[in-house]
Formats: structure tokens, C-alpha cells, sequence
């Protein structure tokens, strides 16, 4: 079976032959697998966006090439990409647009052409996977709606194309602790329903570490490394170096240490640690 | 006296003949000079519609808003309010009017009308207490967030203001970007500026004297942030998360370690451990 | 950098014409318009193309990238020189085709002349106003612009006003451009396409685009509105600007020069009454435009 995503030898470089020349990209090389709920992680600048935009298509690839679940992303095959691949960009109710949002939602699935029935059954879907109920908020405009609203009415648009993978980009910006609390455990929903595969990208390293199964690093339009939160966290020098923070827990533990209190393994998770430190001052005192 | 003070406080944004909800309700609230105050809520809980207030943006619908010594209701003075209490707003991009860095920080001191050489002076003295001397001639529009707002601090202290509001200043930017203006702020809290820091976010309460908590309009905390942290229901009756320090104390007091709830942050937490193991 | 371009094409570069006070450089370019109406000969206009040259030249601008603001006229040019060949009728027949008993193609000696003094003119117009964005920042023009118009405040105008107004312009055609970017990359994702479709379909596939860009700029507006009346906007009618423009003995001898080629094209028409008719009186003529 292919992989969700494959990457190989990726390289992109802005106003190429001009004195504004940038390489954004390079040699970038990795695989999402189906069902894996993936990590991109980078400063800002560090090549994310640009990253992003090549995986349904918004970037003319340059160089290298770009497989969703073994389909080249090319020219040819746009339309079946974008419709496997679901794009929530940052601060998504940007997009919103329609009179009402049962028009906006519907918009993605209209594009693709679908029956009038099959639309209303995924306007359905999409609105009733971000939890906002169809019979109260179908007919409002979306514009009147909470900010926390918008965000939802601008995801259940790009649910409506059924992707299979889902990404994000700072999903949770600006939102306060409550709209992120609701939002990122949409996110794990959506996962178990609808799109197997999440790619996220975020600033939040505490976000990352308690979400990612695996994730990857970008420094400088390259890959610093990529692997499970805690391999790639262990290493808190090149995080540090890549411009990025440490997990609370992680951060915590290396000042421990510095202390001389020694761990056996990377904390990744305020849970862990609190586990962690609990075991070994039960272990202390007895 | 102290430099802000709210007496009794309401606002509403329904219609000022049958208002029937209030953004806030009878506040009262006051800042002495040279604090920093955290002043903390969920959306909605009215705490940007009382940044507004405190440089007169909006006037009370009832109540008072007296800054150094002038009321925000005072249409003559407005501009001395205005030019003590300087804001930084939530969207970097939208609060910038030139596209060259030291036009935008001379905006203020030129609607004042200061004379030219004190212009530029100020304008000096202003991009350098942000760190962003160097960036002078650059276009505004390729900076970074973070630098963004540093300009637009600089835009206020052009105009020698002895307040600063961030007006959810750090919730657009990337982590670097939020230590980068916290940081200003902390710096310009020390040279004597009163600073009010509204936000969501509870790791940047730590550093406040002081933090005001806001819900649905009314004042619910107003303490050591050592004391908000180490009360988490009132952070939950406030729609805020404790930050993940306060978390890890919570968790470790609830396993028996004889530890500080109110731990304010990484280092703290790091030396009450230490002393407990 | 590519974005600092935000209007025009300022190419930077450290020349005299680049350091001239933005208000001579838009003052001197419209005495350079007004010039270029009143040229006659082809002396006057290889004295003008000798004069632009130079200018080019101190400006140290590539002279291709001057030359490549030609290309958006260039339909314009060859139109109309086209039209001129052919409808112009008087003077020597150089050509001639009945094409149908009423019908005459001709092309005259006029017609000729007539055609080459229009590309010319065209091409020198542009080429010279051009020149001022090229070596004018956004920012000072519109310095440039609200100073000269500051007589205008006698009678009311809030020119101040108007500056601020386009001020802001320049600075949030970047902010908008890149929202626009976005804002498509969004609707993209979500399957909508921009370029297929008949000219109904494609003006309709822009209101996903058009309505947000909207809706977020009323957003900027009332927010900028605030932070601009936090920053005491309107404080004193006696508002003072941190940049004077000044003039100086440079931009005094950049008048000088224009003077000098304005003289010339204008003692060309109404003294010598066209100097290539003395040097070859064929042309006389034509000469009359």
C-alpha cells in the first residue's frame, strides 16, 4: 500500500534567477503513513508553508516529487489530489465567504460536481462533525457568527470534500484556552472519523508532544531530523538550534538535570514528568 | 493618585437607550503607577473593550475612566489621555500607516506637533529601546510579527507615554515573536512605564505584579498572579487553562509532594523540585 | 525585496537623479511632457532623445529595464502609427491602390512622417515618466505630491488628509496582495479553479475571492482607524513632519537643464518655425503636427 504522503528529494527556491532569489526548499525527503497523525514543526520561514503548499498542488513542484497515496501531484492530476487532500490554512474563516453557511460548506463539494443530494448529505456530515448543529446554524450568515464558530463553519468546509488527509496549519491560532481545548479534541475526532491521516503544524511543542506520532523539522528549508516526539525532543540541542522550544516537560527536565537529578528517559508530557518524578521520590523515600 | 483608575464602570455596544447587555458592568479598578498588570479572560469576557476604554477609544456608558488625572470624557483632553496611554493592538499588520519603519514611529510625535529635530530624535531613542535601530529604513511590510510589533511599540513611546496597553499584542505571533515584545515590555516596565498586558495566554502571566481576571464583563480575580495559579477554580470559572507549570504542581501536590501550587514558572518549579527530592 | 516593489518600479540606485528633491523630479517631468507636445522636428526630438539618454544614463538605470516599460504601450504605439499611415493623405503619394472604384489605399510622405513623430513621441512620454518611478520611491511621491499641492489647503482642500489617504494605500498593497494570495490558495484547496470558463464564469469564480478580501479590509479599516485615533491622529491642525523635503543647488541645476531643453524645442517651433525645414526643406511640410 502506498504511503499517505511521500516526499523525495523535494526543492523549491522563490524568484529563481533574479536578485530576489530564495531557496525555500531542499532535498526535503519524507512519508506520512495512512492513519498516522504527523508533526511539521519549524520556525517561522523555515520552509512550513511552502512545504504545505505542495501537497495538494498550490506550488508548482521544481524539483523532486510529491505522492499522495501514490498519485503524483501534477498538473494532470489536481483535481483528485485536492479532493484526497483537505487544507485547513491558518485563521480558516478567512475564507468563508457565502450567504449562509450551509452555501459556504457547500462550496468544496460543488466544485467537485456531486448530485444536489449527495451535497446536502455531506453539508450534513461536515457540519455535524465539527459540532455545530444543521438545523440552527445552516441558514445563518457565516459572518455572524463567534469567532470559535467561524473556525468550525471554515473546517466543515473543507471536510465536505471528504479528504482522507487532513492538514493544518496552526489550527488553534488565536483562539483562547477553551476554543483550542474544543478545536484540537475536534481534531482527534476527526481523525477517528473521517481522515485517517493529519499532518499538523504548529508552534505549540506541549501541542505537538501530546498529539504527534511522529515529527519532522524543519530548519532552513531542510529536514533536520524526523521520528516520534520524544526521539526528536531528546535531542534538545538541535530543537533549540532550529529556533524552536522545548516541551514544558522536556524544558523542565533539562533544568532538572542540570541540577545533576537524572532521568532515564525524555518527558515529553507534563504527565509524565509528574509520573516520573513521583516514582522515583516514592523510590527515595523507601 | 493612582494612574488609572475606573470608577464604576459600564459599557455596552446594544443601543445606549435600552442597553440589555453589558460588555462590562460597574468596574472598578485601579492602577498604580509603574505596575504591570496582566489582565486576563476568555473571548468575550470584555477585556479588550476595557483596553479601549483606558485611552478613550470608547467612553463609558456609565461610570468614570480617569487616566493621570484626566477624564476620558473630557472631549478637550482626549489627546492627553490618548498620548499617556499608548496601545498596541492584536494585528500587526493593521495598526502600521507608512511603509517605511521610522515614517510609522514618527506618525504620533507629528500629530502632536513636535518639531522636526525632536522628531527625530525621538524616533531614534524610540527604535532603539525596541532593538529595532537598524531596521529604520526598511519597508514594514517584510518584518517579521515580532518586529512588527516592536516597531509599533516604538510608535507609542515616540509619543512618551507613561502607559502602555498590549491590547492581545502577542496573539497573533509565533513563540519567538511573543518573547520578543514580552521582553520590550518587561524592559519598559522597568524604566518606569505602566504596562497592561491583555491575554488569553496564561504563560505570560508570570512576570505581572499583578493579574485581573475578567468574566462575562465583571471582575472576578485581582491579585499575585502566584495566588491566580494557585487557584484553578477560578481559572476554570474564567474559561482560562493553567499554564503547564501550575499543571505539573498540581499533579505533583496531588502525589503527595509538599509542593507550592503557585509556582510561577520553569525555574521555580525546577528549584521546588529540587529541594523536595 | 520583491515585495518592497509595491507601485510603480522603483529601481534602487545612488544617482543624482535619485537624490533630486521628489518635488523637482514630478515638477520637472510634467515641464518634460509639456515639452515633448511642443516638439516639432526631428532636430527637437534627437535633441530630446540625447537629453532622456543622458538622464538615463546619470540615473544609472539599465537602459533595458527603461526600455521594457515600453512594451505595455506598444500595442498603442504601432495602432495608432498604423492608423496614421494610412488615413493621412496628404503630401507625396508614395504608394497607392484603388481597392475598390470609391475606395484608395495610400500612403503618403505625410502619413510617414506623421507616424514616426507619434512613435516617437509615445515612446519618449512614457519613457520619461517612467524615469521619475523609476528612480522615485511611492513614499516620496507622495511626499512629493502633498507638498506642491499645499496651496491647494488656501482653498480648503484637506490635502494633508489626501496624503495620509494614499500614504496607507501604498502601504497596504502588499498586506493585500498577500491576503489575496491566501484568501485563492484557500478557495484552490477547495476545488474552485480561476481560469477555466467563458467570461461570465470566471468573473463569478472571483466572488469567493473578492468577498472575503472584502470583508477582511473593513476589518483593517476599523481596526487601523482605531490605532491610528490611539496615536492621536487629528490631535492639532499644526501637524509637523519629521521629513522636509528641501531643495538644494542639485535640484536647481536639474531645472536649469530642463529650462535649457525646453528653450531649445521651444525657439525649434516658434523662432527657427522648425529647423529641418532649413535643413531640408522637403519636409517642410509635415512639419506642422
Amino acid at each position: 500500500m502506498p504511503a499517505a504522503v511521500e516526499i523525495t528529494n523535494l526543492s523549491y527556491t522563490y524568484s529563481k534567477k533574479t536578485p530576489y532569489e530564495k531557496k525555500a526548499l531542499e532535498g526535503i525527503c519524507f512519508s506520512v503513513e495512512k492513519g498516522e497523525f504527523f508533526g511539521i514543526v519549524g520556525s517561522t520561514g523555515s520552509g512550513k508553508s511552502t512545504l504545505i503548499s505542495h501537497l495538494n498542488g498550490l506550488l508548482k513542484k521544481q524539483q523532486g516529487s510529491v505522492k499522495i497515496n501514490g498519485l503524483e501531484v501534477e498538473k494532470k492530476n489536481l483535481k483528485a489530489v485536492r479532493s484526497m487532500v483537505g487544507m485547513v490554512f491558518q485563521y480558516p474563516e478567512c475564507q468563508l465567504f457565502e450567504e449562509t453557511v450551509y452555501k459556504d460548506v457547500a462550496f468544496g463539494p460543488k466544485n467537485l460536481r456531486l448530485q444536489k443530494d449527495e451535497i446536502d448529505l455531506r453539508v450534513k456530515e461536515a457540519l455535524n462533525l465539527v459540532g455545530l448543529d444543521f438545523d440552527k446554524y445552516a441558514e445563518r450568515s457565516p459572518f455572524e457568527l463567534s469567532g470559535g464558530e467561524k473556525r468550525r463553519a471554515a473546517i466543515a468546509g473543507v471536510l465536505a470534500m471528504r479528504p482522507e488527509i487532513l492538514v493544518l496549519d496552526e489550527v488553534a491560532a488565536g483562539l483562547d484556552p477553551e476554543g483550542k481545548k474544543d478545536i484540537l479534541a475536534l481534531v482527534k475526532r476527526l481523525q477517528k472519523t473521517m481522515c485517517p491521516t493529519v499532518i499538523f503544524i504548529s508552534h505549540n511543542m506541549d501541542d505537538v508532544a501530546s498529539l504527534c506520532d511522529r515529527v519532522a523539522v524543519l530548519n532552513d528549508g531542510r529536514l533536520l531530523t524526523v521520528g516520534e516526539p520524544r526521539a526528536v525532543f531528546s535531542d534538545a540541542k538541535a530543537i533549540i538550534e532550529a529556533g524552536l522550544e522545548l516541551p514544558t516537560a522536556t524544558l523542565i527536565q533539562k533544568k532538572l538535570e542540570n541540577k545533576g537529578i537524572n532521568f532515564s528517559k525524555t518527558a515529553i508530557k507534563i504527565e509524565e514528568l509528574a509520573q516520573m518524578l513521583l516514582e522515583r521520590r516514592a523510590n527515595s523515600v523507601s | 493618585m493612582p494612574i488609572i483608575e475606573l470608577k464604576n464602570v459600564s459599557y455596552t455596544y446594544d443601543d445606549a437607550d435600552s442597553p440589555n447587555k453589558f460588555a462590562l458592568e460597574k468596574i472598578n479598578l485601579k492602577v498604580e503607577e509603574g505596575e504591570f498588570v496582566a489582565l486576563l479572560g476568555a473571548n468575550g469576557s470584555g477585556k479588550s473593550t476595557l483596553a479601549k476604554l483606558l485611552n478613550g477609544l470608547y467612553t463609558p456608558y456609565s461610570g468614570n475612566v480617569i487616566v493621570n488625572g484626566v477624564d476620558t470624557l473630557d472631549e478637550e483632553r482626549i489627546f492627553e489621555v490618548r498620548k499617556c496611554a499608548g496601545m498596541v493592538f492584536q494585528n500587526p499588520d493593521n495598526q502600521m500607516v507608512a511603509t517605511i519603519v521610522e515614517d510609522d514611529v514618527a506618525f504620533g510625535p507629528e500629530n502632536l506637533g513636535v518639531p522636526r529635530e525632536e522628531i527625530v530624535e525621538r524616533v531614534n531613542f524610540a527604535l532603539d529601546a525596541v532593538g529595532m535601530g537598524e531596521f529604520k529604513k526598511n519597508s514594514a511590510h517584510r518584518l517579521s510579527g515580532g518586529q512588527k510589533q516592536r516597531v509599533a511599540i516604538a510608535g507609542v513611546l515616540a509619543m512618551r507615554p507613561k502607559i502602555i496597553i498590549f491590547d492581545e499584542a502577542t496573539s497573533m505571533l509565533d513563540p519567538k515573536g511573543r518573547k520578543e515584545v514580552l521582553s520590550v515590555a518587561k524592559k519598559l516596565n522597568k524604566e518606569g512605564i505602566t504596562i497592561i498586558h491583555i491575554t488569553h495566554n496564561m504563560d505570560e502571566v508570570a512576570f505581572a505584579v499583578r493579574a485581573v481576571c475578567l468574566k462575562e464583563g465583571r471582575i472576578v480575580f485581582d491579585g499575585a498572579p502566584r495566588e491566580l495559579f494557585s487557584r484553578p477554580q477560578t481559572l476554570i470559572e474564567c474559561k482560562l487553562s493553567p499554564p503547564p507549570v501550575s499543571e505539573l504542581a498540581r499533579l505533583l501536590k496531588a502525589g503527595g509532594m509538599n509542593i507550592d501550587a503557585g509556582v510561577l514558572d520553569e525555574e521555580e518549579v525546577t528549584e521546588a523540585i529540587c529541594r523536595l527530592l | 525585496m520583491f515585495r518592497d516593489i509595491t507601485l510603480g518600479q522603483y529601481y534602487p540606485a545612488n544617482s543624482a537623479v535619485h537624490r533630486l528633491d521628489p518635488r523637482t523630479k514630478i515638477l520637472l517631468t510634467i515641464f518634460y511632457i509639456v515639452g515633448v507636445f511642443f516638439i516639432k522636428t526631428y532636430f527637437s526630438y534627437a535633441v530630446t532623445i540625447l537629453f532622456l539618454t543622458s538622464v538615463i544614463l546619470i540615473s544609472k538605470i539599465p537602459v533595458l529595464s527603461v526600455l521594457k516599460s515600453i512594451r505595455g504601450i506598444l500595442f498603442l504605439v504601432l495602432f495608432a502609427s498604423v492608423l496614421n499611415l494610412f488615413f493621412v493623405s496628404s503630401g507625396e503619394v508614395l504608394f497607392e491602390s484603388w481597392i475598390t472604384p470609391r475606395w484608395v489605399f495610400r500612403i503618403t510622405m505625410d502619413g510617414v512622417h506623421y507616424s514616426i513623430k507619434l512613435t516617437l513621441r509615445l515612446i519618449l512620454l512614457v519613457t520619461g515618466a517612467s524615469l521619475l518611478t523609476f528612480t522615485t520611491t511611492p513614499v516620496e511621491l507622495t511626499d512629493g505630491m502633498e507638498s506642491l499641492m499645499s496651496p491647494l489647503k488656501l482653498i480648503k482642500v484637506p490635502v494633508h488628509d489626501i496624503a495620509v489617504i494614499m500614504s496607507i494605500a501604498l502601504r497596504f498593497i502588499p498586506t493585500l496582495l498577500d491576503e489575496t494570495n491566501k484568501i485563492m490558495n484557500a478557495q484552490k484547496a477547495r476545488g474552485a479553479s480561476f481560469d477555466t470558463g467563458g467570461i461570465v464564469k470566471r468573473a463569478k469564480a472571483l466572488l469567493p475571492i473578492l468577498i472575503p478580501l472584502f470583508v477582511s479590509s473593513f476589518r483593517r479599516a476599523d481596526e487601523l482607524a482605531f490605532a491610528m485615533n490611539a496615536r492621536c491622529y487629528n490631535a492639532t491642525d499644526k501637524r509637523t513632519k519629521m521629513k522636509e523635503l528641501k531643495f538644494s543647488l542639485k535640484d536647481l541645476i536639474a531645472l536649469i537643464l530642463v529650462l535649457a531643453f525646453l528653450t531649445v524645442v521651444f525657439l525649434d517651433r516658434y523662432y527657427f518655425m522648425g529647423i529641418d525645414s532649413l535643413l531640408f526643406p522637403g519636409v517642410l511640410r509635415c512639419a506642422i503636427l
